[in-house]
């Protein structure tokens, strides 16, 4: 049996055993902080909580779902009632369970026709306002809920007795606060853990405050510096104001960073310190290896990026078909270490995607792209579903189901999705999994369609990418108008720019490749582009500079000060 | 009946390979060649796959048939043969077990119809691209590739090709296992044949005894069509796909391979193709697996890990191994007794004026009489093939993806064969 704080070092086991009262962990990247919340989860189970006494929130399906797989193991057939999973989740199970029974869970399309039909019947004002709405609900804005729109819309929704993502959140706070019976049987929770506290939006914020109503031990983790939702109405202030909302609070720093490399975590460290809107902490990196600088690669154009991406792969990996063999110069390259899922190729925008995943077509390495979300192919998925839910007596299993409902779609990243619906819910009776998939696939957030068991290169969003690590990672576009992107404005927005590019160099394990391209096509004109300014706040001890030219195919390692 | 059958080759849809590579091309070849059986190929490529399922139609046999041959004019009289094609296909598995060291592995799967083959892809196409290559990439696990084959149908077949190369096989030095266990664990006994591709012959795998119970093929691995049958199997059996799995199961009704001199292979020796270092098991020993020239690592060669692996003395055949004869491939020989270049038009019109006269190329190398070929192609030829038959020829090995040079009338500048061989034994 495993010591609970085995392995741990003293932040960690403080963070750990520090259990009574509010509590807010801040985790660097790397610093373990999924480790730490497993083992604090046992911890408390340990000195006599009962699972169902604690709800853990995370910000994706994903990290829900990694963490219950973590942590099963070890709790064997006790885990019963312990909840991981995202505020959406927590809130539908509450609804589930004490809101009328028969309310429906309202689709996108379905959400667009109600507004177009209270508007002047176009898509893009249905669109607008539908953002307006949720907006409003998001960010817990009382006094905009009396807006006429919003009215009508909440009154419509109502009679067609259906709900929409947002009040999962809402109409669960609603009966936590208005409805004794759920009190009295929500106050059994003791204890809850808010993972990614910097990117809670205030209508998250209102609801921990009423779950913290009921019980004070609450345990927030998150990291300031990696908070790069805001502009979807994450407020980063809650987490500035952890200790002034929650009295007796006490703040920890996790410090250590086991992931990246001396180089990887001193450069970032000097980047993100340009940021003035930040909690100071210290990390420091484990690793003691005189490590390789971070790459800075300046090439003509954006296909010579994609171009370079492969071949630094290749030249990691050995050749990887007999032709590749034949074509280049592996001598020496005689063994290797890396798999394909040790790799990933990091964007500002989806935009960049197609001409870096031809590249990768071309090469016939295998990658997995993670998009956006797929709504249409999603709803049609969905439709197929809910067939079998209205027929009850077909006879079918799971494996069958899932194979007619995704039929619709060849996109790998949604067949990655069903692969993991089939195994998370393979041992349920097919009615009950039937209806969890059919929640999940409501709840489905784009990150979620990473799949961690994949062995290939991922290629993603440095959204995307959050809570994710690789021993390789290349960001493409380091480039002025990618990043930070062209649409940023004012201190605030940069700040926030410098957070994402922040997250993306510390997925990095041990090496980080930045590829700026010379010139690049935007909205179908080729542009020449600047090196992103955030190449400037990086010192130069850190970096080591290339500059490839198509037309000479020479490698030039021109000084520093020559770029300026 | 005894035919003959090669059952790993390669579409126009693989990477690097010729345009001719089509389902009718392929057909027409195996007729010049006198292959009865021969791989489609490529069968996970969706391209391919669906001219498969749109140009043959299975019958009987559980082989499939060109259902409109074409162009049967260009095919000479003596040369014609029914064809029967098998699905194939070359599957390329990049991992690493526990996080050790990356494995290359590149296996063949033979499937008994379409629809086990359209499942194999369906699943396939799950875990990776399946467009991009004819013989594509996956990050898997070879033993979960063979898992996935065996939950198919238990009448496809998995077997490791090439086993020997360094790069991309089973054994191979570079990202390979030491033992068929290692790579395939509690599902090995699915495992019944290897390739042994054509850097090593049955002797040099003989001296494994750990290879004793499986069965030894060899295929040709052709990426364009005048290489069909480079390597082949040669079996004795009702003309089906179940009896021809059955012999290579059991190696009854299997009676060997037509086999590459293994000297001539790409990968039989070691060293440095763009340094042009070749050295021999012993000499790389010498030299610490170093480059004398460029100082880095050495590519290893298929002699130098069968030495590695061998627990068995040279020339001792074991019970149950089958017979097998060694050919050079008749183009070759062909731009010898011309002085010309083995792809020249020269040496193609000679090619077909063979096949014309006296049948196809399997025929003419290993059983038309040398007088006969001597009346009708010349002295020279019938020396050169009578040469060949009894292994009297010179060949400088192949290294580093350089094959070797053959030689069949003298040369100075090149070891006997016999000689090369002798030095081996030393080791």
């Amino acid at each position: 049996m495993l010591s609970i704080l085995d392995g741990l070092n003293d932040n960690q086991k403080e963070a750990v055993t520090h259990i009574k009262g509010p509590l807010l962990i801040i985790a660097g990247p790397g610093t373990g902080k999924t480790l730490t919340i497993i083992r604090r989860i046992l911890y408390l189970i340990h000195t006599g909580i009962k699972p169902h006494e604690i709800v853990g929130l995370t910000f994706t399906n994903r990290a829900g779902q990694e963490m219950r797989e973590r942590i099963d193991p070890y709790l064997e057939k006790n885990g019963e009632g312990l909840f991981l999973g995202t505020f959406h989740m927590f809130g539908l199970n509450i609804l589930r369970k004490y809101y009328n029974r028969d309310f429906r869970l309202i689709e996108r399309k379905e959400q667009i026709e109600i507004l177009r039909s209270l508007t002047d019947g176009t898509l893009k004002k249905a669109q607008e306002q539908l953002n307006y709405i949720s907006k409003i609900k998001n960010l817990y804005e009382t006094s905009s809920m009396k807006d006429s729109i919003f009215l009508k819309y909440e009154e419509i929704l109502k009679n067609k007795n259906a709900l929409d993502i947002d009040d999962l959140i809402i109409k669960a706070m609603e009966l936590i606060r208005t409805c004794d019976k759920v009190r009295t049987d929500i106050s059994r929770l003791r204890h809850i853990l808010i993972d990614e506290y910097q990117d809670i939006n205030p209508l998250q914020y209102e609801f921990i405050r009423s779950l913290y109503s009921l019980t004070e031990n609450i345990c927030a983790v998150g990291d300031l510096d990696q908070a790069i939702y805001t502009f979807r109405g994450a407020d980063i202030e809650h987490f500035l104001n952890f200790e002034k909302d929650f009295k007796g609070a006490k703040t920890l720093f996790l410090k250590d960073n086991y992931r990246s490399s001396k180089v990887i975590v001193h450069a970032s460290q000097f980047l993100i310190k340009h940021n003035k809107k930040r909690v100071e902490h210290p990390l420091e990196p484990i690793s003691l290896e005189c490590s390789n600088k971070i790459r800075v690669i300046t090439v003509n154009n954006e296909y010579e990026e994609a171009k370079i991406v492969v071949k630094e792969i290749e030249n990691r990996m050995g050749a990887t078909t007999h032709y590749s063999l034949a074509q280049n110069d592996f001598r020496g390259l005689w063994d290797s270490n890396y798999r394909f899922s040790d790799f990933a190729v990091l964007f500002r925008t989806n935009n960049q995607a197609d001409i870096i995943r031809d590249a990768f077509i071309d090469s016939g390495i295998p990658y997995q792209l993670i998009k956006d979300v797929f709504y249409e192919e999603i709803n049609e998925i969905e439709d197929r579903l809910k067939t079998y839910i209205n027929e009850p007596d077909r006879e079918k299993t799971l494996s069958h189901i899932l194979d007619y409902a995704f039929g619709v779609t060849a996109k790998e990243e949604l067949l990655g999705i069903k692969r993991n619906l089939f195994l998370a819910y393979r041992n349920f009776p097919v009615e009950i999994a039937l209806k969890k998939i059919l929640d999940e696939l409501y709840l489905f957030k784009s990150a979620d369609a990473f799949n961690i068991n994949v062995n290939a290169v991922s290629l993603m969003t440095i959204h995307m990418s959050k809570g994710l690590e690789f021993k390789v990672v290349f960001i493409t576009g380091f480039e002025e108008g990618l990043i930070p992107y062209s649409l940023a404005r004012g201190e605030k927005d940069i700040e926030e720019e410098r957070r994402l590019f922040y997250v993306g160099m510390t997925r990095a394990k041990d090496e980080l490749f930045l590829l700026c391209s010379e010139k690049r096509h935007i909205h179908g004109t080729e542009k020449e582009t600047k090196k992103s300014r955030f190449f400037y706040e990086i010192p130069e001890k850190f970096l080591e500079s290339t500059y490839i030219s198509k037309k000479d195919k020479q490698k030039k390692k021109p000084k520093q000060q020559s770029l300026f | 009946m005894k035919y003959i059958a090669d059952l790993h080759i390669h579409s126009y849809y693989s990477r690097a390979t010729s345009a001719e590579m089509t389902l009718e091309g392929v057909w027409r070849w195996a007729q010049l060649k006198g292959i009865s059986v021969i791989g489609t190929g490529d069968f996970t490529h969706p391209g391919w796959f669906k001219e498969i399922t749109e140009k043959l139609e299975p019958d009987e046999s559980g082989f499939l048939r060109l259902i409109n041959p074409a162009q049967t004019h260009q095919i000479p009289e003596k040369c014609k043969l029914s064809i029967n094609f098998v699905l194939t296909s070359e599957i390329s598995c990049i991992y690493s077990k526990k996080n050790a060291k990356t494995r290359k592995i590149h296996c063949i799967v033979i499937a008994p119809d379409v629809a086990s083959a359209a499942k194999i892809n369906l699943t396939l196409s799950k875990i990776g691209n399946l467009k991009s290559d004819g013989r594509p990439i996956l990050g898997i696990d070879a033993k979960e590739l063979l898992r996935i084959v065996l939950e198919v149908s238990d009448r496809a077949l998995f077997v490791p090709a090439h086993a020997w190369t360094p790069h991309f096989s089973v054994f191979g030095a570079a990202s390979g296992f030491d033992s068929l266990e290692e790579c395939f664990e509690e599902l090995t006994p699915h495992i019944h044949a290897i390739e042994t591709g054509l850097s090593s012959d049955p002797p040099m795998n003989w001296r494994l005894s750990l290879l004793d119970n499986i069965t030894l093929i060899s295929n040709s691995d052709a990426h364009s069509p005048i290489k069909i049958g480079r390597e082949a199997n040669i079996f004795d059996t009702a003309l089906t796909y179940d009896e021809m799995l059955k012999a290579i199961k059991t190696k009854k009704g299997f009676l060997g391979t037509i086999e590459f001199f293994p000297e001539e292979g790409k990968y039989h020796f070691d060293g440095h193709r763009l340094c042009g270092i070749c050295l021999s098991p012993k000499e790389t020993i010498r030299y610490g697996y170093i480059c004398p020239k460029c100082k880095k690592k050495l590519t290893i060669g298929v002699m130098h890990r069968v030495l590695a692996l061998a627990d068995r003395e040279n020339g001792l055949k074991p019970n149950g191994a089958v017979d097998f004869k060694s050919i050079i491939p008749l183009n070759e020989i062909i731009a010898e007794v011309l002085n010309s270049n083995p792809t020249s038009k020269k040496v193609i019109n000679e090619y077909y004026k063979m096949l014309t006269l006296l049948g196809n190329e399997f025929e003419i190398l290993l059983e038309v009489p040398v007088e006969e070929i001597a009346i009708t192609c010349g002295e020279k030829m019938a020396e050169a093939i009578k040469r060949m038959r009894h292994n009297n020829i010179h060949i400088s090995p192949g290294y580093d993806g350089e094959y070797g040079k053959v030689r069949i009338f003298e040369d100075k500048n090149i070891n006997k064969l016999n000689h090369i061989n002798g030095q081996l034994s030393l080791f």
